[in-house]
């Protein structure tokens, strides 16, 4: 089997240097690109499995590619970014960009973030299997049964579309607009408030400790992520 | 002029008495002055016809010549003259052969009677004379106490505000002028002041005064004084308004050059703060960078192998503190927001119980086995903040907690609803803070040095935490609780301006009742 091709996009020298080095201690085959052309022209030349993009590029930036890139390929796109372009940040995961690093970050979860990407490359958006667990939880997508432990957890409609939504995309972050969009058809924003309330009240089907939640945990002024069993404990 | 007092006779009591009845008479306006002319006449007259001192013709003028004088010298010229004309008719009329007729039969007498007019004349223009520049006097000095008080009045003040409407004011008085308008330039602007407050514009007119508030030949502005419909100003009342002008001129520059320290004062303050935050900086930025190349200088050497124990605590330490400049350059880069006044926080419908979760589920690996309680109402209602704001407050206060309270000490976080407000609270059980740093703690590199280890962090973390609460409209503050620990509270509006109607819980709970009753599906429909 071929190794997997990640394509490394960053202006500043030092962070495309890391992340080489990093990820082909792990196996990865790496290219670099240093600004938006170049990154264009190797996504199209060299395809590669997944692109770590960081939103902050001279002339074609981020947000740019990444639209650009969602005209014709799935690819899954991890974006870069820094704490205060919070903005950008959602802007790029609303236009199709799979999750967010926020510089600096550590190894283990750049690595977690690319096997989480890849693993939804391959399965698409379905589920991989009827079943999806995290810790207690079970959440049987063919019989729509959700069930902590050996105890039935009743939901209503709603809750467990946005669960189901969730579940499906396990380990990656749905912005608010997106999940608005999956679950109502609409991404108003006023909306928000609602999946606010609706959310709330599952957390406190699901959860333990509604307060510190474990199942699904918020990206504050992102979305959420839904942290199932596959991903591991070192996110 | 209703209340002024002259020191010029004073000394003896007679001419104290003297003088109040001059300004009796002077109040009593002309009626009463021509009037002691008359009385004065007719008194003496009356006098002299019933004891018969007129027998002798030499008291008779003299007596009259009293009089006279007295007339004049209370009630002015005039009335001096009127006393003259009238004593001399008196006389006449009275003493002189044929009695009770104005013929004269001895031409002695008609030289007597002559004689005495001329004198009583002259002794009445003389006396009036005494009497205007006495008036004038007294008007001066009233025009001086008065200068003397609004000078005192307004040295004492800085505040253009309180004293240029006195200077327009104490115009209009002294001059019992129609208006004044009086405008100077403050700063970059030019205020106009008025007296009295509501007059129209002084009109151009050839009889107003005008004179400019200089100050070393560059004018700050103009003092207008216009007169009455039928009065005149003279030179005394322009040098009145020249010397008023000239206070207003001082007040003015006085409050630039206060407003100039002023503004020297701030920016040797921002001087000193700005040295303050290099000096802390450099030191908080350097510590983590002296940690990271130690170690990865360390980690180099081929000679040792770094590997168990050693070599963990040495990579995790890299990381730490790695995380700890990081952190400190967030701190920096939101205090320079707060500071430029840059922070407009995009807000969203937001559950306060939400950003608490995901500061704790962040900093777990930094509580290690803390114990931490939250205790939110469930029916807590949704807030309009930025997120990420709310969650760097939270993370801040946490931290600061964590810095100053021993390992193991436990953590509340609570939220409570009070009034239109919703009131967050960060408590531990730690040492608390000592009472002469409680005022301080909010300001900017601000640190309490605990007895147990030294503190880090930029001292900004609080004051980044004000920052934040404010700008969405809260207050912060810290406290002790009497039981032992420090008590962080702030609070979030719950219907801030800009808001939109908040949704309130109820009706969001009918919505989601309603909702799932259907399908998902018609739901969609619903929402369109």
């Amino acid at each position: 089997m071929s190794r997997v091709r990640i394509l490394v996009v960053d202006d500043e020298p030092q962070i495309r240097r890391f992340l080489k080095t990093t990820l082909e201690v792990h196996g990865y085959d790496v290219a670099l690109a240093e600004q938006g052309r170049a990154a264009l022209e190797q996504i199209t030349a060299w395809r590669p499995d997944v692109i770590l993009l960081d939103l902050g590029l001279p002339e074609i930036d981020g947000l740019e590619v990444t639209r650009r890139v969602r005209e014709w390929s799935d690819v899954p796109i991890i974006v870069l970014s820094v704490r205060d372009r919070e903005a950008d940040k959602v802007a790029a995961l609303n236009l199709g960009a799979d999750d967010y690093l926020t510089k600096p970050f550590g190894a283990g979860e750049l690595l977690a973030r690319i096997q989480v990407a890849l693993r939804h490359a391959t399965h698409g958006h379905l589920p991989q299997a009827p079943v999806i667990t995290a810790g207690d939880l079970r959440l049987n997508v063919a019989l729509r049964q959700v069930t902590r432990g050996e105890e039935e957890i009743h939901l209503t409609p709603t809750e467990y579309e946005i669960l189901k939504t969730l579940a499906t995309h396990a380990g990656k972050v749905l912005t608010h607009t997106l999940l608005l969009q999956k679950v109502w058809g609409s991404g108003q924003q006023q909306d928000l408030a609602k999946l606010r309330v609706f959310m709330n009240q599952l957390r406190r089907k699901i959860e333990d400790d509604p307060a510190q939640p474990r199942y699904i945990v918020t990206e504050p002024g992102v979305g959420y992520r839904f942290c199932g069993d596959a991903e591991g404990n070192d996110l | 002029m209703a209340t002024f007092r002259t020191p010029l006779v004073h000394s003896v009591g007679v001419l104290r008495a003297y003088e109040r009845w001059t300004r009796a008479i002077a109040r009593g306006g002309i009626p009463v002055q021509y009037g002691v002319a008359l009385i004065s006449t007719a008194l003496v007259t009356l006098i002299m016809e019933i004891s018969g001192l007129a027998l002798e013709p030499a008291n008779t003028s003299l007596i009259y010549l009293l009089a006279v004088l007295f007339t004049a010298t209370t009630a002015g010229l005039g009335p001096g003259i009127v006393a003259s004309v009238l004593s001399f008719l008196a006389y006449n009329f009275f003493f002189v052969e044929p009695l009770y007729v104005l013929t004269v039969a001895n031409p002695q007498d008609v030289v007597r009677l002559i004689s005495f007019l001329i004198a009583a004349i002259l002794a009445s223009s003389l006396a009036g004379l005494v009497h205007r520049q006495t008036e004038q006097l007294g008007q001066r000095a009233a025009e001086l106490e008065s200068l003397y008080a609004v000078s005192q009045a307004t040295s004492a003040q800085v505040d253009l505000d309180r004293i240029l409407p006195v200077l327009a004011t104490t115009a209009v008085e002294l001059l019992h002028a129609r208006g004044c308008v009086l405008s100077a330039q403050i700063g970059a602007g030019e205020r106009v002041f008025r007296a009295p407050p509501l007059a129209p514009d002084v009109e151009h007119l050839q009889t107003t005064i005008t004179a400019p508030l200089r100050v070393d030949d560059r004018s700050v502005g103009s003092m207008r004084v216009q007169p009455q419909p039928h009065q005149i100003f003279h030179a005394p009342e322009r040098r009145l308004v020249e010397l008023l002008a000239s206070q207003a001129a001082l007040a003015v520059e006085r409050a630039r050059l206060v407003a100039q320290a002023a503004d020297a004062q701030a920016l040797v303050e921002s001087d000193r703060l700005k040295s303050a935050l290099l000096s802390s900086v450099s030191h908080d930025l350097r510590t983590p960078l002296v940690a990271i190349k130690g170690i990865a200088t360390a980690l180099r050497q081929r000679d040792v192998a770094w590997d168990g124990a050693a070599g963990e605590q040495m990579l995790d330490t890299l990381a730490e503190e790695a995380d700890r400049l990081n952190r400190l350059v967030g701190n920096l880069l939101d205090m320079s927001r707060i500071e430029s006044g840059a922070l407009h926080p995009a807000r969203e419908w937001e559950d306060l119980s939400e950003i608490v979760g995901s500061v704790l589920a962040r900093m777990r690996p930094q509580l290690h086995d803390r114990t931490v309680q939250t205790d939110l109402p469930a029916n807590l209602p949704l807030i309009w903040v930025n997120a990420a704001l709310i969650d760097q407050v939270l993370t801040n206060l946490v931290e600061n907690t964590l810095k100053y309270t021993p390992a193991q000490t436990p953590l509340t976080i609570d939220a409570e609803v009070h009034g239109d407000t919703v009131q967050v609270r960060v408590i531990d059980q730690g040492p608390g803070i000592a009472a002469d740093a409680l005022p301080h703690i909010f300001d900017k590199f601000f640190r309490v040095v605990g007895p147990e280890r030294h503190a880090d962090g930029t001292g900004l973390g609080l004051a980044i935490c004000q920052g934040i609460v404010e700008a969405h409209g809260g207050r912060i503050w810290a406290g002790n609780r009497p039981q032992g620990g420090a008590v962080f509270s702030f609070t979030l509006p719950l219907h801030p301006a800009g808001a939109g109607r908040a949704p309130t819980l109820d009706e969001l709970d009918s919505l989601i009742l309603a909702a799932d009753h259907n399908d998902a599906n018609t739901v969609k429909g619903q929402q369109q």
